[in-house]
Parts: structure tokens; sequence; C-alpha cells
């Protein structure tokens, strides 16, 4: 029972340090990417920004949770980050998930649609902010994230594109430890999707050995 | 009295309301353009919202029966209006990707009306969507000299000013006041009488330099 609980506590220790340290580098990797293709083309290729913006919100979110579990500072101006409806580790939860159907909607070019998550969080948000009321941002992060993951699968296989086939993987991985109760198969999946965040950023995913296939082929 | 000064301006303002739908339709025939079916949509919108106001007077039923919390008939169908006068702006603008915004705000405000007695979001809301946007419209009328969309917009601004003096008997004579000229617009009348033709006014003024010059 002691060693269990050594072991579950240092595995979940490797978890938190791993995403601390790998996730950020991956991020840093995938900025270098985006800034290299700006300055090549002279704009901002929106799929990439979009990717990195995730990734930033994903880094903040293991950062925040290796100092508020590990190094124990705590974040005096965020009252109650982990519990709260509306605190940081939910927002940035649900940041994610917003960022992920923007970016389907970007890649099946349905303009309209481009900025409806956007609208509907900051919406969720403002509306908390006036009336104290919460009870959608569970609702939203669950089916929003589970639609994304779905929809992200769907384009990545219909476009044979391995980038939106790599992150539909990675949130599967991350979005599948809300619903793992087990301790143990929680951090292994943790491990995984740190270990495919490196493979994927490096650019060693390529299960489509083609390009992305236009609406025109 | 009351009623029927009420009963008179609604047939006026459905009057005029069915005339300038006559005339959008016309102008849909000739080009087949979107905007036109959404101003036509708009204004099937005011006909109805109209004759809800005409039945409440005859019958038991009026615009303030609470749908749930503190949201009515009357402010429900005063989101209708509003979200596709917004729609109509951004449609025009070619804003194609807030074309949800109005949707998901009338959403959170009915929402909130739902949960909250206060009704200042929205008659903010309402206020941005009252000024703000007519004098978009009728800007961009003017700078694409399109008479409809300039006529629209003063439509939204003398409305919103009916709205906001809070005395039904006002916004009635606004109301129709407003209506008139977005029948005016639809007949082409600022086309051919308020826009300044650019090529005769550029003859004028050549004329006038070669004046000073000789």
């Amino acid at each position: 029972m002691v060693i269990d609980d050594v072991l579950l506590s240092n595995l979940g220790f490797i978890a938190n340090v791993s995403s601390a340290i790998f996730i950020p580098l991956a991020t840093l990797i995938l900025g270098r990417k985006l800034l290299k293709d700006k300055k090549a083309t002279g704009q901002y290729n929106m799929v990439r920004l979009l990717i990195f913006i995730t990734f930033l919100d994903f880094s903040i979110l293991a950062l925040t949770e290796f100092i508020i579990k590990d190094v124990l500072l705590g974040a005096p101006a965020l009252i109650d980050p982990y519990n709260a409806t509306f605190g940081l580790y939910n927002i940035l939860v649900a940041m994610m998930i917003t960022l992920g159907l923007t970016l389907i909607f970007y890649i099946n070019r349905l303009e309209f649609l481009y900025y409806t998550p956007l609208f509907f969080f900051t919406g969720m948000y403002i509306f908390y902010l006036f009336t104290g009321f919460d009870s959608w941002l569970e609702d939203y992060t669950t089916i929003g994230g589970v639609a994304s993951i779905v929809f992200l699968f769907f384009t990545a296989f219909r476009v044979k594109d391995n980038g939106a086939l790599g992150i539909a993987v990675f949130f599967t991985l991350a979005f599948s430890t809300q619903f793992i109760d087990d301790v143990l198969i929680s951090r292994i999946v943790i491990i995984s999707y740190v270990v495919f965040i490196i493979f994927f950023s490096l650019g060693l995913f390529k299960p489509f050995k083609q390009g992305v296939v236009s609406k025109d082929e | 009295m009351s009623d029927t000064f009420v009963l008179i301006m609604q047939v006026i303002y459905i009057s005029f309301c069915t005339l300038s739908l006559f005339q959008v339709k016309k102008k849909w025939r000739e080009d087949k353009n979107k905007m036109y079916l959404i101003i036509i949509l708009y204004i099937v919108l005011l006909v109805l919202v109209s004759l809800i106001y005409i039945m409440a007077i005859f019958t038991e039923f009026n615009t303030s029966i609470v749908i749930g919390g503190n949201l009515t008939v009357g402010l429900a169908l005063a989101f209708f209006t509003n979200a596709i006068q917004v729609e109509f702006v951004l449609y025009l603008r070619k804003y194609n990707k807030f074309y949800t915004l109005p949707l998901i705000a009338t959403l959170y405000i009915a929402f909130g009306l739902l949960l909250n007695s206060s009704t200042i979001i929205f008659v903010l809301y309402s206020m941005v969507v009252g000024f703000g946007f007519s004098s978009v419209l009728i800007r961009d009328g003017k700078k694409q000299r399109n008479g409809l969309a300039m006529g629209m917009g003063i439509f939204f601004l003398i409305y919103g000013i009916g709205a906001m003096l809070q005395n039904s008997m006002l916004l009635d004579i606004f109301r129709v006041a407003g209506v008139v000229v977005f029948f005016v617009s639809s007949t082409g009348f600022f086309e051919k009488y308020v826009f300044v033709n650019e090529e005769i006014e550029e003859r004028i003024m050549k004329t006038w330099i070669s004046k000073l010059v000789v």
C-alpha cells in the first residue's frame, strides 16, 4: 500500500514535471515554425497560429498545474483556481476546446462559424460575471471537447492532414484524463501524451505520406 | 380614444410596410440580390409585430405576457427585430465571420432576463443596435449611393429615438414617420433627388474653375 502511494506520487511528479518542461518546449518549437513561415510568406498561417495559441494555452495550464501542485507557490491573485467553476484551470481547458472548435471551422472553411466558439465562450464568461450563472461551463467543456475531437478526426481523415490527426490524437489523450478515475492509468496517459507531443512537434508524426488534399482533388 | 389612435397608427404603419414590401420585391426580381430577401424578411417581421399589437387591442392577449422570469412577449419580439437589424448591417458590410454574434448576444441577453430582473443590458444592447447600426447604415448608404440602405438607417434611427422617449403614443408617431421614410427610400427617391450626381457636380465645378482661369 505504502509502495503504491510512493509510486503513484512519484509518477504524478514525473507527469507534472515532464508536462511543465516538454509542453512549453513543444510550444516554442511550434512558435519558431510559425515565425519562420511568417518570414517566408509575409503573413501568419492561420492554422499554424491557432495550433500555436492552443499549445500556448496548454503550456500555461501545464506550468500552472506544476507550480500549484508541486512547487506549492500558490497563486494569491486567483481565488481557488482549481475548484471554482470559472477558476483558472477550467477557463484554460474551456479556452483550449474553444480554439479546437475554431480550428475545425477554419479547416473546413465554415467562415460564418469561425468566431462562434469564441463569442459563445466569451459570452458565457461575461454572463457569469454579471449573473454568477456558471452551470453551462461543464456541459460546454464536455460537449465541445467531444465534438472537437470527433470533428478533428473526421477532418484529418477527410483531408488527409497529419497536423489535424496529430492534434486529434493529442486532444483525445489529454481529454481522456478528465474521465479516467484510476490514478495510475491517468498518469500513464499524461506521460504518453507528453511523449506524443514531442514526436508531433518534431514533425515525426506522418501517418499520411502525401500532403494535404485540396477540396478539388 | 387611445385604442382607436393606436389602431389607426398601426394600420398606417402596416400599409406603408406593405407598400415598401412590394417595392423591395420588385427590386429583388430585377437583380436577385440576397440583401433584398433579408429586407423582405425584416418587413414581414415588422408587420407581424404590428398585427400582434393590433390583436392586443381586441383580445386579452398582450405583449406583457411573461414567457419566463422577466422575459415578456414584447421583449422577445424586440430581440428578433434587433437581431435582424444587426444581421442586415453585417451582411451589407460583408462581415461574414460575425453572422452568429447577434444570435449569441440575443441568447445570453434573453437568458439573462429569465434569471434577472434588470433590463439594463437589454436597453444598452438596443441603444447600440438602434443608434450605432443606424449611423453605420446611413454612412454606408450615402457612400455607396444606396438609397434603400440609407432609408433603413433613418428608419432605425427614428424608431430608436421613438423607443427611447418611453411614451407609447410618441413611439407610434415616430414609427409611422420612420416607415414613411423607408417607403420613400424604397421607391428610389434618394438616388434620384438626394444623392448628388458626381458627373454633373464635376461638370459644374470645371465650369467654375474655367471661369476663374479665364
